[in-house]
């Protein structure tokens, strides 16, 4: 299994690579990326055939695309983009706005030296039981858990993801962890 | 840019608690694979046989031209129309291959017509450049070889941009492999060596 540095530099080169055409190098991104962007795109499309179709519609996009990648290290970062705006477009078709409003309790967290200490050490231990619980959660703390989860993105990489500042990224972050712990710890209780 | 975190146990326990249907996958599979290639449609399929027609007619009338042409006719002009049925000829190689396999190539193919269109072009204005001399009126002349001037700086200009683009992309992509073969060494020193059985 590679490291994070080899994953990273791994990244970059098949960035490179697929702007110069190599039809090898575009299949070995998409076997990289495509469970994680399934994942992800499933928090936003309930219907599971239409996420394996705005996943498809993503390496169109990326692949028609891929000549404006200027900087390959990006390259997570801008698959990241393209299918989140593919899915948003997907969940407003499908007659879903409210969702996509920003939270009212969303108010950032006081600037500490660190990150929020639940973020740095803290796992769930049971992946089956988050993906359930992450059903009773609104979008956007969907979202970023799933982003979180998945640990393909930097927070700063996540926050240009989502295009908010690091700031509320690590709020957000901080109120869906609180929320699902409470599912989490209703569903014990039941 | 802070840390990433390194992959972790969750992440793949995360990774694999996300269900799918075995099924849905292997058609988005299917349509993924064929993203890279365009099937020809019936439409696709006359317009490459009329532009493969069109070629062949093209390479006929060209070398049927070429040979009418007077003795005194300049040599130049004579290579032009070689240059046309060379041209005429790539399209006719072209249409055939993508009819024969039934796609277009969509990375492959797009570029291979831009770049034999750009390089007939960047060839045909050489020529009227340099026929502009043998032109009777002289303010004529002068206006060839102005216009192929203009298209040839233009064209000098985007050829060294991209070739200085692909020498970056590459010294880019080797230094990426040394670095990344690095990495792995890095990753390889760090584990524990098993103790030596006595």
């Amino acid at each position: 299994m590679l490291g994070s540095d080899s994953r990273v530099i791994y990244d970059q080169l098949l960035a490179i690579r697929c702007r110069r055409g190599d039809r090898q190098a575009w299949q070995e991104l998409i076997a990289r990326f495509e469970m994680p962007l399934f994942c992800y795109l499933r928090r936003f499309v309930r219907n599971e055939a239409d996420t394996w179709d705005v996943l498809q519609q993503t390496w169109l996009g990326a692949y028609r695309g891929i000549g404006s990648l200027h900087d390959p290290s990006t390259i997570a970062v801008w698959l990241h983009r393209i299918a989140r705006n593919l899915a948003i477009s997907h969940y407003r078709a499908s007659g879903n706005h409210r969702e996509l409003e920003p939270l009212p309790d969303e108010t950032l967290l006081p600037e500490t030296a660190d990150d929020p200490p639940d973020m740095q050490a803290e796992m769930f231990d049971n992946a089956r039981s988050v993906h359930r619980a992450m059903d009773h959660l609104s979008l956007p703390h969907r979202e970023v858990l799933t982003l979180h989860f998945l640990q393909e993105l930097s927070l700063e990489e996540m926050a240009s993801v989502l295009d908010v500042s690091v700031g509320t990224l690590k709020s957000r972050l901080h109120y869906a962890r609180r929320a699902l712990r409470e599912v989490l710890e209703k569903e014990e209780v039941a | 840019m802070s840390e990433r975190q390194p992959a972790s146990n969750f992440r793949e326990q995360f990774l694999s608690a996300e269900s799918f249907d075995p099924a849905l996958r292997q058609k988005y599979q299917l349509e993924v694979q064929a993203m890279f290639e365009l099937k020809l449609s019936r439409t696709h399929r006359i317009v490459y046989i009329l532009t493969g027609l069109f070629a062949i007619a093209c390479i006929v009338a060209f070398a049927w031209i070429s040979i009418q042409l007077p003795r005194h006719f300049p040599p130049l002009a004579r290579a032009a129309f070689g240059v046309g049925i060379l041209f005429a000829l790539g399209w006719a190689i072209l249409s055939y291959r993508i009819l024969r396999r039934g796609s277009v190539k969509l990375r492959k193919d797009p570029k291979a017509m831009a770049a034999m269109v750009w390089v007939f072009i960047v060839i045909m204005v050489t020529i009227d450049m340099l026929l502009a001399d043998q032109v009777g009126d002289k303010i004529r002349g002068v206006q060839m070889v102005v216009n192929g001037l203009v298209f040839l700086v233009g064209a000098a200009a985007y050829m060294t941009g991209t070739a200085v683009q692909q020498a970056q992309m590459q010294t880019q992509e080797k230094l990426l492999e040394i670095e990344y073969r690095l990495a792995e060494l890095t990753q390889q020193m760090k584990q524990p060596t098993p103790p030596r059985p006595q």
